[in-house]
């Protein structure tokens, strides 16, 4: 009754009055008002909340019963059954050979696997905590406003630090990344706790990599490396190609090194690779230098061209075998490349498409009986 | 069609709540000042007569809504309820460069009427002008906080975006500085996943988008008639807008000004407010 006339009586203005007049006019004026009443909108939320609660704790219920009889099924202790056992369990009595392991089947605590429910947080009179709820991304759009505050505050702080012409370099300082890679995408995602969209992840990687590239980015390295994470080798196996060789850290030079064994004809050779290096070459004992033809420095050169890499690795190298001048620098090329795709996983790719990765199965061709060599054949002479 | 209030003298029904105050404006009088006088505000009545209207009065105000003024509860037939005058003066607002505009020729015709004039090829703001509507506005923006509405903060400008933010969030409001999804009003409950309390009154800091077109937040806001409040440039387009600010939007000083002034008002609507609740329970 009172809400249309509010309405046109005010237009607009008095719009929010709406709840609070018709629990005037329900409860006949004079008598205490409710002022705390709940809106619509929370009832249907805390409806929605709780069924969800009810659903969760149903399927916990049903993973807790599952479990056990999976338990007697095999044969273990059904007060000590882990999830390895059940992962274990379920790939003995549903063998699958689906390619892709996310179509194979699982059991897993229903809060691993079922979406998860969005739990706002409202007070009473439904308003939501979050100051930025209407974004409808607040835990992104924060995190964004963040790194631009931080953004700034560096930079004030730099300049200040120009101004003053101040002689200690931690103000000059970029943070170092060495080692270390952005989280991606998916990693992003779980840990706002909000579903982004790519575009909204490479928005936010704009951002941080402007902050880093920053002289004094320093003083944030606490921040920023919350969001980077070890760079590891691609030890996920591999379909085709050699193995990548698995990244150690050199307990004293604290240096990540990788090493690989390759063959290229009779030549076997062991290549060690470590980041954080000044270009040195040691291959069995001789300099890139002592090898005289252009082509075999080329050809030592090449992978870390292509990854553009060059003078920041040091590359040791032990050869066996026959090698010379051409099979010796081919058998170091193999190994500098795997060593590179395991320290650095992003030119992996690059290296790949260069054909550096693979292995060259080439190999000598015997030579054949009554000829004097492989192919070649002794002159045809009539008589 | 589009709905464009163009004169400041025509009688919308903004006008109810202004009509009678005109003449006391009182000389420059610094923000220290006015926060005393808030004690000046009248107590908060208990129980307040309601009346209500007749189906044939109405009837009478679908055409002329003027007629319900009787009806409307004194604190709102007030002018200036919250005494917010006294916190604008037009020395302050010279310094915040309220009065600076666009270039003549980028001049939308409906902002004709808060021009002053042109200077060097640029529109320059009639400040007491600026001055009646930014204080009409702030009673409105009062009362909704003193309601317990929820105000949304809205802006794309880049450089004022963190201190808009952080005054939203002082003030236990919201704010929408970003990327505008389309639906994020009219379709809340399926982008969000639940049915929602939607914002009772937008305040637009700048109402263009980088594209220099109108923000569509603006639109969706109509469509669900949120009441708006909208700093208006000499260059946009001020139609959807329910509370209209022409002042200049595009530089941190009169955006940091403007959201001092909508720091106080609401900050006194919410006083009021924790008041009355005392008072009832």
């Amino acid at each position: 009754m009172l809400r249309p006339f509010l309405r046109s009586s005010l237009g607009n203005a008095t719009r929010f009055l709406g709840t609070e007049a018709s629990a005037i006019s329900e409860e006949d004026a004079g008598a205490p008002r409710n002022l705390k009443r709940i809106g619509r909108a929370l009832e249907t939320y805390l409806r929605h909340s709780r069924e969800n609660a009810s659903m969760m704790a149903r399927e916990r219920a049903d993973f807790d019963l599952g479990k056990r009889h999976l338990a007697n099924m095999m044969g273990i202790d059904p007060h000590t059954i882990n999830q390895n056992d059940i992962d274990k369990a379920i790939e003995y009595l549903f063998p699958s050979s689906l390619f892709d392991k996310k179509a194979r089947p699982v059991m897993r605590p229903p809060d691993e696997i079922l979406p998860r429910f969005n739990r706002f947080t409202f007070d009473d009179e439904g308003r939501p905590s979050d100051s930025r709820f209407y974004t409808l991304r607040p835990k992104f759009y924060a995190l964004l406003s963040e790194i631009g505050l931080k953004t700034y505050n560096v930079s004030r702080l730099h300049a200040e630090h120009v101004k003053l012409n101040r002689k200690d370099d931690v103000n000059d300082q970029t943070v170092s990344l060495t080692g270390t890679t952005w989280i991606n995408e998916e990693k992003m995602k779980k840990k706002l706790g909000e579903n982004i969209t790519t575009e909204m992840y490479a928005h936010l990687f704009l951002a941080f990599d402007y902050l880093v590239s920053l002289p004094g980015s320093v003083v944030e390295s606490e921040f920023i490396s919350q969001f980077r994470e070890p760079l590891t080798s691609a030890t996920a196996s591999r379909i085709f190609g050699p193995e990548i060789p698995k990244v150690e850290i050199c307990s004293k030079t604290n240096r990540r090194t990788a090493t690989a064994s390759v063959r290229v004809k009779s030549t076997n050779a062991t290549v060690t690779v470590s980041d954080a290096g000044t270009g040195q070459w040691d291959i069995d004992g001789l300099t890139m230098h002592n090898f005289r033809s252009l082509l075999a420095r080329e050809v030592l050169l090449c992978p870390l061209i292509v990854a553009n890499l060059i003078g920041q690795v040091d590359v040791k190298a032990t050869t066996v075998g026959a090698g010379g001048a051409t099979a010796v620098p081919r058998a170091v090329r193999h190994g500098t490349a795997l060593g590179l795709a395991a320290l650095f996983p992003d030119v992996e790719e690059k290296l790949r498409l260069a054909g550096l990765i693979s292995w060259d199965p080439r190999d000598k061709e015997r030579n054949k009986v009554n000829q004097p060599g492989a192919r070649a054949k002794w002159i045809w002479k009539r008589r | 069609m589009r709905r464009v209030f163009t004169s400041p003298a025509f009688p919308s029904h903004r006008s109810l709540f202004l009509s009678r105050q005109k003449a006391t404006t009182s000389a420059s009088n610094t923000l220290q000042q006015h926060q005393q006088s808030t004690s000046s505000i009248p107590a908060p009545s208990i129980h307040r007569d309601i009346k209500v209207p007749s189906i044939s009065a109405l009837e009478k105000a679908s055409t002329q809504s003027t007629s319900l003024k009787p009806y409307v509860s004194e604190e709102l037939q007030a002018d200036d309820y919250f005494n917010l005058e006294s916190l604008v003066n037009v020395k302050e607002m010279f310094d915040a460069r309220l009065h600076l505009g666009h270039k003549i020729g980028t001049l939308n015709d409906n902002m004709k009427w808060a021009l002053y004039g042109e200077r060097l090829g640029i529109c320059i703001f009639d400040l007491d002008v600026t001055k009646k509507f930014i204080v009409r506005a702030l009673n409105f923006v009062a009362h909704v906080a003193a309601r317990g509405g929820i105000i949304l903060f809205v802006t794309t400008n880049r450089e004022s975006m963190l201190n808009v933010e952080k005054t939203a969030k002082e003030l236990g409001e919201y704010s929408h500085c970003r990327r505008w999804q389309e639906g994020t009003l009219t379709n809340s409950a399926q982008l969000v996943g639940a049915t929602i309390r939607l914002p009772d009154t937008i305040i637009f800091l700048s109402t263009l988008t980088s594209l220099n077109e109108p923000h569509p937040a603006i639109i969706e806001a109509a469509k669900l008639t949120i009441p708006t409040v909208g700093v208006v440039d000499s260059n946009t387009d001020p139609a959807y807008l329910t509370y209209l600010i022409p002042a200049n939007d595009d530089t941190p000083q009169s955006a940091e000004y403007l959201l001092r002034l909508f720091k106080e008002a609401i900050t006194r609507g919410k006083a009021y407010r924790k008041k009355q609740q005392q008072l009832e329970f």
